[in-house]
């Protein structure tokens, strides 16, 4: 109750600026017109073309040339004087059709006088910021349509290629199945890609958690590291799963996408025979959920990066994947009002999840 | 293996001619016999001309879809076998698979390796449940009987325990959490703690510890597997 009323009192104290600006700026106005009819009157009574005298004045032959004066120099004083208020509205305007034809660098400035008073730079600071905004935004578009383009584009290239050197034949038999093996690799890379691309837009378009149930946090961590089952096999890599039973109260859907990318993270990136240790536990309140595995270190700069979509620590791509997996799972994490830490040393990853218990 | 799957008759229904092709070429060269249809009324008919094992189904198509064919299939008490192949990935979408009846579900692009395991196991399981009986080495389990005998020697299991190595046996190699063999056997309303899975296990190892063809093994922080001993 009270932090509106203060909001408004704040409010109302700016608009009170504009509005005395307004008033003070049509007030000269007026003393101004007033100064020039009585300054004009006077040099025509000086003249003699108009006379008081004691003759009863021809009041209604002075009204007239009153009046006309007045309007007439009212009329030419708004058109010169009218441009200083109008100068800022114009520039506003000006500036805002910039931006929206795409020039983003647009930023507004007013003169020393006019920045002077608090509305004007009031009006500048919310307009520049509202372009810092759009810049942003913008840089981030399209740095997602280039590396989404080049994670698409890159396959497509591979896959097209060898189709067409196989086609073309005079080619040993050792070519031609690296040839298709290639071929075989990057249709699969492609369409592991558009699964989660789509998963990614699922889960980024949504604001608000749905299908929100209590249930066993531990048991779901155990079928998902039994859904990858194949791949830590595989590596021959030694799972360590190390928890009591805890419950969690969440979207079971989204979580177990968010467990998935992680321990698959962990796997991928675990060097053979090596160690992936998965940990639950409580801590003020909240429920933390981490996810270790020995291998190289990500660079402390690029630890933030790890986050954004198609980012991938390897730039020359050479990994498996398409660097889509962390997006999805900071995604969900935030859905769930919670936060994901990253915390890498020379031999060990950890990425922990805490959620609110 | 080939000349057993030579016997075996796959129907590939799908609507798109290069996918049929694929799953002809595929399947043929596994050793099974193919049959093809477009769509799931073709399907039918081509099911009245020919005994078929087992159907890889598309669920896109147009006139009869995947769903609606399954429906038919299962009101009309046809315990066929069903490989669910769609390009739709959606939990909703797996899930209407499961409700209308089919028996697992792949995605599309095809892992063709990926499918030919399953193919693989739904046929194995098929055969499991049809003649009940499971076969690992030397050691035969008999549903009917819940018996477990291997030559000269033959021991009757309490229900529990005979389920509970049934299908830990089904899938030899696979890992289970005990919550996960508690649900299925003693089913999710009940009020026994996973414990009495460990209890359970316990005690199989103790009867059957000098038999060579098996072995439950533990996997730590997981659960329990059964392998074949060669």
């Amino acid at each position: 109750m009270t932090f509106g009323k203060r909001k408004s009192r704040q409010d109302r104290q700016k608009r009170l600026a504009l509005n005395l600006l307004f008033t003070a700026v049509i007030f000269c106005y007026f003393v101004l017109t007033m100064l020039i009819v009585a300054a004009v009157a006077f040099i025509l009574v000086r003249q003699g073309i108009l006379t008081i005298g004691p003759a009863r004045p021809d009041t209604g032959r002075l009204l007239l040339y009153i009046a006309v004066t007045s309007i007439l120099l009212g009329g030419i004083l708004s058109w010169v004087v009218g441009a200083i208020p109008l100068r800022p509205v114009n520039q506003v305007i000006s500036a805002m059709n910039r931006l929206a034809d795409g020039e983003f660098r647009t930023r507004l400035e007013f003169g020393k006088w006019l920045s002077r008073h608090p509305t004007m730079r009031e009006l500048k600071e919310s307009f520049n910021k509202m372009a810092d905004e759009l810049e942003n935004t913008e840089v981030l578009r399209s740095d997602f349509i280039n590396n989404f383009s080049h994670e698409f584009k890159t396959p497509i290239v591979s896959i097209a290629g060898f189709a067409s050197l196989l086609k073309r034949g005079n080619l040993t038999e050792d070519q031609k199945r690296e040839y298709v093996d290639v071929i075989e690799e990057e249709s699969l890379r492609l369409s592991a890609m558009a699964t989660n691309v789509l998963n990614l837009s699922r889960v980024e378009n949504q604001t608000i958690l749905r299908d929100v149930t209590e249930f066993d946090l531990s048991e779901q961590i155990r079928s998902c590291v039994l859904l990858l089952e194949s791949k830590w096999t595989k590596k021959n890599l030694d799972m360590i799963l190390d928890f009591e039973e805890y419950t969690v109260k969440g979207s079971e859907e989204l979580l177990k996408e968010a467990w998935i990318n992680l321990i698959d993270n962990a796997v991928k990136f675990s060097p053979e025979y090596g160690e992936v240790r998965i940990g639950i536990g409580q801590r003020e309140g909240l429920l933390s959920v981490a996810v270790s595995n020995a291998g190289s270190m990500i660079p402390q700069d690029k630890e933030q990066r790890i986050f954004q979509k198609f980012y991938q620590a390897d730039e020359s791509h050479a990994t498996e994947g398409n660097g889509i997996g962390l997006a999805i799972v900071k995604k969900v994490v935030e859905l769930h009002k919670g936060q994901i830490l990253v915390d890498s040393e020379e031999n060990k990853t950890t990425f922990t999840v805490l959620l609110p218990a | 293996m080939r000349g057993e799957q030579g016997m075996v008759r796959i129907l590939a229904v799908d609507d798109d001619k290069n996918t049929r092709k694929l799953l002809r070429a595929v399947l043929e060269n596994e050793g099974y016999q193919v049959t093809t249809a477009v769509n799931g009324a073709d399907a039918l008919e081509k099911m009245e001309q020919a005994h078929v094992d087992l159907v890889v189904l598309d669920i896109m198509m147009p006139g009869m879809d995947g769903y609606e064919f399954t429906k038919t299939l299962r009101e009309g008490q046809n315990d066929l076998p069903i490989l669910m192949v769609s390009a739709k990935q959606m939990r909703e979408d797996r899930r209407q698979g499961f409700i209308v009846g089919t028996d697992d579900y792949i995605t599309k692009p095809i892992d063709v390796e990926e499918m030919l395991l399953r193919i693989k196991a739904l046929l194995r399981r098929s055969r499991i449940v049809s003649e009940k009986r499971l076969t690992v080495g030397d050691t035969v389990l008999d549903w009917d009987s819940m018996t477990v005998s291997r030559p000269g020697e033959t021991v009757e299991l309490p229900r529990k325990e005979f389920l509970l190595l049934y299908k830990l046996l089904s899938y030899p190699g696979k890992i289970f959490t005990r919550i996960q063999l508690m649900d299925e056997i003693w089913g999710k309303d009940s009020d026994t703690g996973w414990e009495t899975v460990t209890v359970h296990v316990g005690r199989l190892r103790k009867k059957f510890e000098t038999w060579q063809a098996f072995e439950i093994q533990s996997v730590r922080g997981l659960g329990y597997k059964a392998v074949k001993r060669e």
